[in-house]
């Protein structure tokens, strides 16, 4: 017998071999919601382990809050629902203005104002517990880094040495990172790991050829950013070849608009 | 120019006409339910296809096709939601899961296992055309509707399924 004959046959067999059709379910109309998904039911573990978590970290700054130890940095204070008294100012505090530096959000109490932590030049700025601070376009010499809300960054940098095989018309190119963006609980500290490295044409946005040399940025390398004053962030390297020999990345701080004055020789501006 | 008075299109509005229609087209739903589905989640996946078409129904156009067929598409896709889910959850081994079930079902309902066995190993649009066509026993011209593609494409499809099993089929026999 051929294919043809053999599947008729198989199908024949199969459809012969089913029970009766299933009745049409009940439509619930007031509603006219499915019932529960059931993947669903795998989150009620996660939302309380979540929860779980959550109290954990309520408890440790509430200690931290109470018996004065210091605070993970990026930490809200509780100062204001627990019996501890209030910040006293010291002679230190206000007079210093490039002291520990306030979250960009006025809103939000940093445990940075409490009075047992001592200033320090320029020291890490409590960042506020939203993410928004590290969105948005960031500079410095010839880079520019664009941090979006959907979790991913774009970062451009002059190519070294320049590309070849421009297609004609174009002008230049420059090295462009596609990063993932990932935040730390606190939202104190940003991971940026480059998941695309392409050679792009200025102007168009085609790609071109890559340097002769290869790439200054691999797949995979990532370097976290945090916060040193309000628009001003400094970048680590953490995996690749910029993080085995941090000197041969340049400057490390990316910049913003609405930088103080006195800071924005930090970008070379 | 004149006014072209055109007969509405029958949309499903009442429970009962929803209900009728339905009932109509049944014996299909569960044969696609029961063949593209994971076995033992036929009856589910029909519960959410028929709760998905009633909450959805506005959508429903006769125009672009017949009831049966949009009902399929949307017993067909739930039918791979519910694989997709068992992958998730681990219950069976990566893309396994909805292959295998199929030949579990041929030794259960006694079928042609060997067959069963290379239809399950074919690529999925190929699975597709051979599963509606001679399993569930739709015309070329509704299997085309249902998966989107031309009548061209299905006929090729399955002249190219055909080869592939009577190749695989003749590489057993003669090892």
């Amino acid at each position: 017998m051929d294919i043809d004959g053999r599947l008729h046959q198989a199908g024949q067999l199969w459809r012969e071999s089913q029970p009766q059709a299933l009745r049409v379910p009940r439509l619930d109309t007031s509603s006219q919601k499915a019932p529960p998904r059931r993947w669903m039911t795998g989150l009620i573990p996660l939302a309380a382990s979540a929860a779980v978590a959550a109290m954990v970290i309520g408890v440790m700054i509430l200690h931290g809050a109470t018996t004065g130890h210091p605070v993970p940095v990026g930490s809200t204070s509780t100062s204001s629902s627990v019996d501890s008294p209030p910040p006293r100012p010291t002679a230190s505090t206000p007079a210093q203005p490039s002291s520990t530096v306030t979250a960009p959000r006025p809103s939000s109490k940093v445990a940075a104002t409490r009075s047992d932590v001592s200033p320090q030049p320029l020291s890490t700025v409590a960042a506020p517990p939203v993410l928004a601070p590290f969105v948005g376009q960031w500079f410095v010499h010839g880079i520019g880094l664009t941090i979006s809300a959907g979790g991913y960054a774009v970062e451009n940098l002059p190519p070294d040495p320049p590309c070849s095989g421009l297609p004609a018309g174009a002008s230049g190119c420059f090295e462009q990172w596609k990063e993932s963006v990932a935040y730390s609980l606190d939202g104190a500290t940003a991971t940026l790991t480059i998941i695309k490295v392409a050679a792009v044409t200025v102007g168009s946005n085609s790609v071109v050829a890559r340097p002769s040399n290869g790439f200054q940025g691999q797949v995979g390398d990532s370097y976290t950013l945090r916060f040193m004053a309000p628009h001003l962030m400094v970048r680590t390297w953490t995996q690749g070849t910029f993080a085995r020999n941090p000197s041969l990345w340049g400057n490390p701080y990316l910049c913003q608009s609405g930088l103080a004055q006195t800071l924005t020789s930090k970008c070379g501006a | 120019m004149t006014a072209v008075a055109r007969e509405a299109p029958k949309r499903l509005h009442s429970v009962e006409e929803f209900t009728a229609e339905l009932n109509a087209v049944m014996p299909v739903v569960t044969r696609v339910a029961r063949r593209f589905a994971p076995s033992d989640q036929a009856e589910d996946v029909i519960q959410e296809a028929c709760l998905a078409a009633w909450r959805y129904r506005h959508r429903f156009d006769p125009e672009q096709g017949s009831f049966q067929t949009w009902i399929l598409k949307i017993v067909l896709h739930e039918g791979y939601k519910a694989g997709a889910r068992g992958r998730r959850s681990g219950l069976l081994l990566a893309r396994l899961t909805d292959r295998s079930h199929l030949s579990t079902a041929a030794l259960q309902w006694g079928g042609d296992h060997q067959l069963e066995t290379t239809v399950a190993r074919l690529p999925r649009r190929q699975r597709e055309v051979i599963g509606l066509y001679y399993f569930v026993d739709l015309p070329v011209q509704q299997v085309a509707d249902l998966l989107g593609i031309s009548c061209g494409t299905v006929k090729s499809t399955l002249a190219d399924a055909r080869r592939s099993i009577q190749a695989h089929l003749a590489g057993q026999e003669s090892s």
